[in-house]
């Protein structure tokens, strides 16, 4: 009887499959849909990496500060705000008339109570970019919509800190942070407030219709979960999501369909070869540029990531405002056998490899096992040094396995880079006052010119000052090449035509634990609009 | 016969706690010795990558990770006893919670894939046996020595492209359409639609045991005295197979139903993950990857919990169908 009823079922289904995608396109209506390949863990704006930049927060929060189309700092919960001349004192002017999303009013309380969260250090397991923080001295209301912080000292791109989400204090004050429900459907600033979360499935979030900035066009916002990549775009194929993010060799399945559009947006995430300087023989010089003129990296960038992207030669990419377009240096395997006989380096027993004091020039190149493009990576960098006489032998590695000591200690596949200020983590990668510092400077690169920009370049506020002062560092690592710098990728969107107001900017290293609903190309997503 | 049963069934209920402590304690262990690193799981590589080693030991102390792995298994067990499931530190919520709501999820999936599976497989095991030796039992054979040694997650991929991608007659992931029908009727149909490709997968990959169980008992049934009896009386052939044969090839059916189970729990952690189905089975996939040691051992407790009372009801059903069985 029942598998009367089942096969009744499924023949019903059967006959409504063809109706119902038709039935699907009109119902869109004001909803946009994201889907995304992993779902966050909870709603925790302040979870995310450890960028301290909270550039692209979920859109239920919002910050004093947020970051722009050009990833500069603009006003958000804040109306202006002001630096003193030491660039020790921040005192920021709030708007006025900011409801949370359940009613009551915003106030500089919940900023002086966000801050401290994370400045006192207690939750570090909930907010575990709190030590950045630290460095604030005292934050002190000094009327309902004025906010003064001191800090101790502290680079120049602690500005972009002040992105921080802010919490309401009325809600969170005395729970269990580790605990609270509220992380599960939480209650924000922002232009979009939390609706419903089916675990597994979807979250949805509509619009603020009391938001304080431009209340969004589109009615309703869904991140739908989905985590196989063609599921995704069978998806997005259907109509029933209108953005995905893709593979870039996903593209030519896409590419010229009609209803969809490719968007490829700049990242500053770069892969290149750590050279630790501590190993034989990467603590010369020559051997660095020689590698990082073997190696083909427009055949990398085509084949690996289907030309998204642009070639690497220091950790700054063209669209960068402190680029320094002079650092470019062309593939050449003559001259770089040319600086590895000017090593020393030559094959006098015939087998192909490179020697020298006896030792052949061979090293196993790790690389992180979860990351197919590292792998690919490696294999290229193998057959391309091959050619000049070096012998690499890939070997993967789970993360779990790499250690910061074999992390540092070894060639290995690295990816990095910030889009935001430039200070942001090249002097905790470049600096010798991070050597055998955790992950830091995993090439143990020291150069006391590099230390000096360093110092100068966080200190320094005038643009055009920092301009200069991070050309100049360009032009000694693409020099020294204690990273063999090989490209920057493209993120890769596929996007239903009919939605309007995108503007992709420069993106970032890796994706947080948040999947990417905070992020990628629908940062602004409150800002779009579906014809 | 009764009472013997009953006791019977008592005897195996008071084996279950003693069972579920040796799988917890093994489960725990076996956590334990997984290469992942708990922390870099939970808070993400790159974050992991740009704090001090102090501020991990803070983290790794208010996780509770910092404890030796035999005080952590005592706080687990003494709390479960007591009903407690724990607290996913990923997901900052209850461990029962969290299996609860994606329960009824797989359990769709699953009693659907089985029983679509179990139908298929006696249908075609019946057909086999009474053409055994024929083409269509060679080619059915054949067939399902491919279907059995291919990977579910192999099929499921294929299935995706066939029908969801190149034909898209089906939904390629989810349990309902993004944009949901609101109405009762097109929601259920809207649910049926989004049902039948991972169903299918289930049912396809888990189809071989069925066949090849009753492929072979049927076979053997052919061969005892009664169907000789049968066909002497003049039964018709038909017949013969169908009441005399097939009942009898029915019984040991049951057993593989309730020894089955596990394999169909591990099939739908691929199933579901594939296909987006908001499960238990993703869930597993996801809180192994992410350490979730609290999450996991609620898991394997509630499936083997599922599994050891899917076979005890079997059993008992075997006794009730079989008269000649007896427990005492």
């Amino acid at each position: 009887m029942r598998t009367r009823a089942l096969l009744a079922h499924l023949a019903i289904g059967l006959i409504l499959l063809a109706s119902l995608s038709i039935a699907d396109a009109d119902q869109t209506g004001k909803t946009i849909s994201i889907a995304v390949g992993k779902e966050p863990d909870d709603l925790n704006p302040i979870a995310n990496t450890g960028h301290g930049d909270f550039y692209d927060i979920i859109k239920i929060y919002s910050g004093l500060l947020k970051s722009d189309e050009n990833l500069q700092l603009a006003p958000d919960l804040a109306e202006s705000w002001t630096v003193s001349p030491d660039g020790r004192t921040y005192t920021f002017k709030l708007k006025k008339d900011v409801k949370w999303h359940d009613g009551s009013d915003f106030s500089a309380q919940d900023v002086k109570y966000t801050y401290e969260l994370l400045k006192d250090g207690k939750w570090i397991s909930i907010f575990p970019v709190s030590s950045e923080f630290k460095i604030i001295d005292d934050i002190s209301v000094a009327d309902q919509d004025t906010v003064r912080f001191t800090i101790n000292e502290g680079p120049v791109s602690f500005q972009e800190r002040f992105s921080l989400p802010i919490l309401p204090k009325h809600i969170l004050e005395g729970q269990d942070l580790a605990k609270t429900d509220f992380w599960q459907k939480p209650i924000g600033t922002g232009p979009y407030k939390f609706e419903d979360w089916k675990h597994g499935e979807e979250l949805t979030l509509i619009a603020n219709q009391d938001y304080y900035g431009e209340a969004p066009k589109i009615g309703v916002l869904k991140y739908i979960f989905v985590p196989d990549e063609s599921a995704r775009i069978s998806l997005l194929r259907s109509g029933e999501v209108d953005a995905i993010k893709i593979d870039p060799r996903s593209m030519k399945t896409l590419e010229g369909q009609t209803g969809i559009k490719i968007y490829s947006t700049p990242s500053a995430n770069w892969y290149g070869i750590n050279l630790p300087g501590k190993m034989w023989p990467f603590e010369s010089k020559e051997v660095r540029q020689a590698i990082a003129r073997a190696i083909n990296k427009q055949q990398i960038l085509d084949t690996i990531f289907n030309g998204q992207g642009e070639i690497a030669y220091g950790p700054f990419r063209e669209a960068d405002w402190v680029y320094n377009p002079e650092i470019a240096f062309p593939y050449d395997p003559e001259k770089a056998r040319q600086l590895l006989a000017d090593a020393g380096f030559e094959d006098s027993n015939g087998d192909g490899v490179l020697e020298k004091d006896g030792k052949n020039f061979e090293f196993e190149l790790i690389y992180p096992s979860s990351n197919a493009e590292r792998k690919d990576i490696a294999i290229a960098v193998k057959t391309d040094l091959a050619s000049v006489g070096i012998k690499v032998e890939p070997v993967a590695k789970s993360w779990d396995e790499i250690s910061q000591d074999l992390y540092r200690s070894n060639p290995i596949v690295v990816a990095f880079g910030s889009p935001f200020d430039p200070d942001d983590n090249n002097y905790q990668l470049w600096s010798s006052k991070f050597i055998g510092d955790g992950w830091w400077n995993p090439a143990s690169y020291s150069n006391a010119e590099v230390d000096n920009l360093l110092e100068e370049g966080r200190r320094v506020s005038d643009k055009e000052t920092r301009k200069e002062i991070y050309g100049k560092l360009q032009r000694i690592i693409s020099d020294d090449q204690p990273i063999a710098f090989i490209v920057f990728c493209n993120y890769v969107y596929a996007v239903n035509d009919r939605v309007t107001g995108i503007k992709p900017r420069n993106g970032p290293h890796g994706q947080g634990t948040n999947g990417g609903i905070d992020g990628e190309l629908w940062w602004n997503v409150e800002e779009w609009q579906k014809e | 016969m009764d009472r013997s049963l009953a006791s019977y069934a008592l005897r195996r209920v008071l084996q279950i706690p003693p069972l579920l402590l040796g799988i917890s304690l093994l489960a725990f262990f076996i956590f334990y010795l997984s290469p992942v690193n708990p922390t870099i799981a939970y808070l993400g590589l790159i974050t992991v990558q740009k704090m001090t080693p102090e501020d991990l030991a803070k983290v790794e102390e208010q996780l509770g990770l910092d404890k030796p792995v035999q005080v952590r298994y005592l706080v687990w067990l003494e709390r479960i006893v007591q009903g407690d499931w724990g607290y996913s530190h990923i997901k900052k919520r209850p461990v029962l919670d969290v299996i609860l709501e994606r329960f009824p999820a797989t359990l769709l999936l699953t009693v659907t894939g089985y029983s679509m599976s179990a139908l298929l497989g006696v249908l075609l095991g019946l057909l086999s046996a009474i053409k055994a030796g024929s083409r269509i039992d060679v080619a059915l054979n054949g067939l399902n020595y491919v279907i059995y040694s291919t990977p579910t997650f192999l099929v499921a991929l294929l299935a995706m492209l066939v029908f969801a991608v190149w034909l898209g007659w089906l939904p390629s992931s989810r349990m309902v359409s993004v944009n949901t029908p609101t109405s009762d009727w097109p929601l259920l149909l809207d649910r049926i639609h989004h049902l039948i490709l991972p169903a299918s997968v289930l049912a396809i990959s888990h189809m071989a045991v069925f066949y090849t169980y009753i492929r072979s008992s049927l076979l053997e049934a052919m061969q005892e005295d009664y169907i000789l009896t049968a066909r002497a009386k003049g039964l018709q052939e038909s017949r013969v197979i169908l009441r005399h044969a097939f009942r009898n090839s029915l019984l040991p059916l049951i057993t593989q139903i309730g020894l089955s189970l596990p394999l169909l729990i591990g099939g739908s952690v691929v199933v579901e993950s594939i296909f987006a189905w908001p499960g238990i089975g993703k869930l597993t996939y996801d809180a192994a990857l992410r350490a979730d040691y609290m999450l996991l051992m609620g898991l394997v407790l509630f499936t083997s919990l599922l599994v050891i009372l899917g076979n005890l009801l079997a059993d008992i059903a075997y006794v009730l169908a079989d008269p000649r069985v007896k427990y005492g």
